[in-house]
């Protein structure tokens, strides 16, 4: 495992694509794992709370996670977190706890600027650092929950892979 | 000298470091630089009373105002990040008792729980990619990533004006003697 990361680290570069002419909520990013996160518009009803929103799909491309991101009250960070299995309907405070399974710090690294994440209506980032995303989930009780097998867990930073019209 | 060391050295020398990292500053003398609020983070090794065996470094973190934070990093068991703590007001143990050869006591746990004003992830950032921090003897990493630390210094109470607080990013600008 450990080589193998280490393996990916290596080919796994600042990408080709120019971010600044991506709206950060129609980028796509990978990491070296094969994980897909795919930012998308935040809607009507989300915006109050919500700065942006995005899927994190697994490598074998049939399961996904639901995930926000929100600056809380005052707060000067953004904050990501992850959903999976979450109740239909509306789930209650602790529902939602119980299906969170991942919750940290975004921050997006644009040339070799290290800062937060953008909007969603503003440019894309080179890469995201989704704070201890890997262990958070690996220790989650996410992993139980899946129909399928799975060999790695996410790797912390995401690279810009594609612009979605 | 690992595989990951040969790596961390081969990137640092592929991409034309300034003089200090290319002398090699150990990761154990790193002092690094908030640029936009001036706050400096001055890594050193710990004495042998002041920290557990896996502590790799004691940090220093000095506003501009001069406020003053200690904490340690270490390195959890099995595959974690590399964690750190900060503390304000607390004190390490130490120094040694003259008399009786053992060091004078620091704060408990206790006190200790009640000052601590931040816990979280160092990351070393290399190569467009996020690695562990270098152990104390070898080369300093350039760019480190202390995890959601600015807000969380100013929610537990020391640094009462926003704008006082410090972006999460510190970059290598100097080596202790």
């Amino acid at each position: 495992m450990k080589s193998s990361v280490l393996a990916a680290a290596i080919i796994f570069t600042s990408s080709p694509l120019a971010a600044a002419d991506c709206d950060l909520e129609h980028a796509v990013y990978t990491d070296p794992a094969g994980y897909t996160l795919s930012f998308r518009a935040v809607t009507r009803e989300e915006e109050l709370a919500v700065s942006n929103a995005f899927t994190l799909s697994l490598p074998s491309g049939n399961t996904t996670l639901e995930g926000i991101v929100t600056w809380g009250n005052g707060y000067a960070r953004p904050i990501g977190r992850l959903f999976f299995g979450c109740p239909a309907g509306e789930p209650s405070e602790e529902e939602w706890e119980a299906c969170t399974h991942w919750r940290g710090i975004v921050y997006g690294i644009t040339g070799s600027e290290v800062g937060l994440l953008n909007a969603s209506d503003e440019p894309a980032h080179d890469q995201l650092v989704l704070s201890n995303l890997g262990q958070t989930l690996n220790y989650s009780l996410f992993v139980g929950q899946l129909t399928e097998p799975l060999d790695d867990m996410p790797w912390d930073i995401f690279a810009l892979k594609e612009c979605r019209p | 000298m690992t595989l990951r060391t040969a790596l961390a050295v081969t990137l640092a020398l592929a991409s034309g470091t300034p003089a200090l990292a290319q002398h090699g500053c150990p990761q154990q003398l790193a002092i690094y630089t908030e640029k936009t609020s001036g706050y400096e983070l001055r890594f050193r090794s710990p004495a042998p009373w002041e920290a557990p065996a896996n502590v790799s470094a004691v940090l220093e973190l000095v506003s501009r105002e001069g406020l003053v934070f200690w904490g340690t990093t270490w390195m959890p068991n099995g595959t974690s990040w590399n964690q750190a703590d900060l503390f304000y007001g607390c004190k390490l143990p130490g120094p040694l008792d003259e008399k009786t050869g053992d060091a004078l006591p620091g704060s408990t746990e206790e006190e200790l729980d009640k000052c601590r004003v931040w816990k979280g992830l160092i990351y070393q950032l290399v190569g467009g990619d996020v690695d562990y921090l270098p152990f104390r003897e070898d080369p300093a990493a350039k760019t480190i990533l202390l995890t959601d630390l600015g807000p969380s210094l100013h929610y537990s109470g020391p640094i009462l004006d926003r704008s006082g607080e410090p972006h999460d990013v510190f970059t290598l600008s100097g080596c202790a003697e």
